[in-house]
């Protein structure tokens, strides 16, 4: 019964539906990963426990690309770590979601995160609610393993994505997805921030570090422009330096 | 090998890349809400924790527009109108996608 009022059917089924127009692009790239799959030797089964056990997209497109007959497991596990650093980000970013529930919600919760339900999430008016993020969490994972299953069925015979811009849905709903996210002026300049962040990271940096570039330039701003700047316990700290190179 | 062959089928050395990955993975993911947890509630961590879903989505899709090019840049932009005119995700998401799908049709 307790478990009923930390993830609600309801709140599930919401939180599933909202993740409705990511279906097609969804599946695509879940056969197209299929595909790569079995050329490059991973069983099916393989595949399967990988999309629902590390469910990161890109980073599995990265492995399974790199994914040798000789498996080269501390590559694919360093290269699996690097892009899903953001996820540092994006866990620590749906504590107000977690919010007042015990750990064991936040342990079994936090699995099924990926960058399309969690920012779904974060764009509802009330985002204190696990069930929701659960919901679109599982929608996506049976989506995933469906595309996967296609994929290996199929073989070759998957439309490339890229003809009706599939490809381009990602960047459609989390673009459409951000003024959701808007509280005001506040956000302003850390969003600018960010956007140059990640555009300077996307022409200087290899792979996903411009998501990282980007984000560390928006919590930079945010901190530098925090309203409370300069009230009295922000003015203690430096006050004490102060007194520490007298001394 | 059937289907049903490549599904029952696995690799000791495959099961542990692929645990290895996950366990990095979730790693993060458990790492940073937990992390979180322990920042104070309210000062100038909130406040940066609050501007940090903004933030990163946007340094995910802005380097995405970027790499699709002109027409990639201009998806995202009508994208975005769409979405503050209509306040309708899927609408904003198909007006996206159809400007970039005519444009890679009519164009390149």
């Amino acid at each position: 019964m307790s478990r009923d009022s930390h993830f609600q059917a309801d709140a599930i089924l919401r939180g599933a539906m909202a993740c409705l127009p990511l279906l097609p692009s969804t599946i695509i790239f879940g056969a197209v990963l299929g595909v790569l799959a079995t050329q490059r030797g991973l069983t099916l089964g393989e595949l399967l426990l990988m999309s629902l056990t590390v469910f990161a997209g890109s980073a599995q497109f990265v492995s399974v690309d790199l994914w040798r007959e000789t498996i080269p497991t501390a590559t694919i596990i360093i290269a699996t770590a690097v892009i899903n650093l953001r996820y540092v980000l994006i866990g620590a970013s749906l504590r107000p979601v977690f919010r007042g529930r015990p750990l064991w919600v936040k342990i079994a919760g936090i699995h099924l995160v990926a960058d399309e339900n969690w920012a779904v999430t974060m764009s509802q008016p009330d985002i204190a609610n696990p069930g929701f993020l659960l919901g679109g969490g599982l929608f996506l994972g049976v989506v995933w393993a469906t595309g996967n299953i296609a994929g290996y069925i199929l073989g070759g015979g998957i439309p490339d994505p890229q003809i009706y811009a599939l490809d381009f849905a990602f960047t459609a709903i989390f673009a459409a997805l951000t003024v959701g996210m808007w509280k005001g002026r506040i956000d302003l300049l850390p969003w600018v921030a960010a956007a140059i962040g990640s555009i300077i990271g996307h022409y200087l940096l290899p792979g996903k570090w411009s998501v990282l570039a980007g984000a560390a330039s928006g919590v930079l701003v945010s901190a530098l422009t925090w309203p409370g700047n300069t009230t009295a316990p922000d003015a203690k700290p430096a006050r004490q330096g102060a007194q520490n190179d007298r001394i | 090998m059937t289907v049903f062959e490549s599904l029952s089928t696995f690799h000791i050395n495959a099961i542990l890349t692929i645990l290895g990955m996950a366990a990095v993975t979730y790693g993060m993911r458990v790492g940073g809400l937990l992390m979180a947890d322990r920042l104070p509630q309210t000062g100038r961590w909130a406040h940066v924790l609050e501007r940090l879903p903004g933030a990163v989505l946007i340094s995910v899709w802005v380097p995405s527009a970027l790499a699709s090019g002109t027409i990639g840049i201009a998806g995202a932009a009508v994208t975005l109108i769409a979405m503050i005119v209509t306040r309708n995700l899927f609408v904003a998401m198909v007006t996206g996608m159809g400007l970039v799908a005519a444009g890679r049709y009519f164009i390149v």
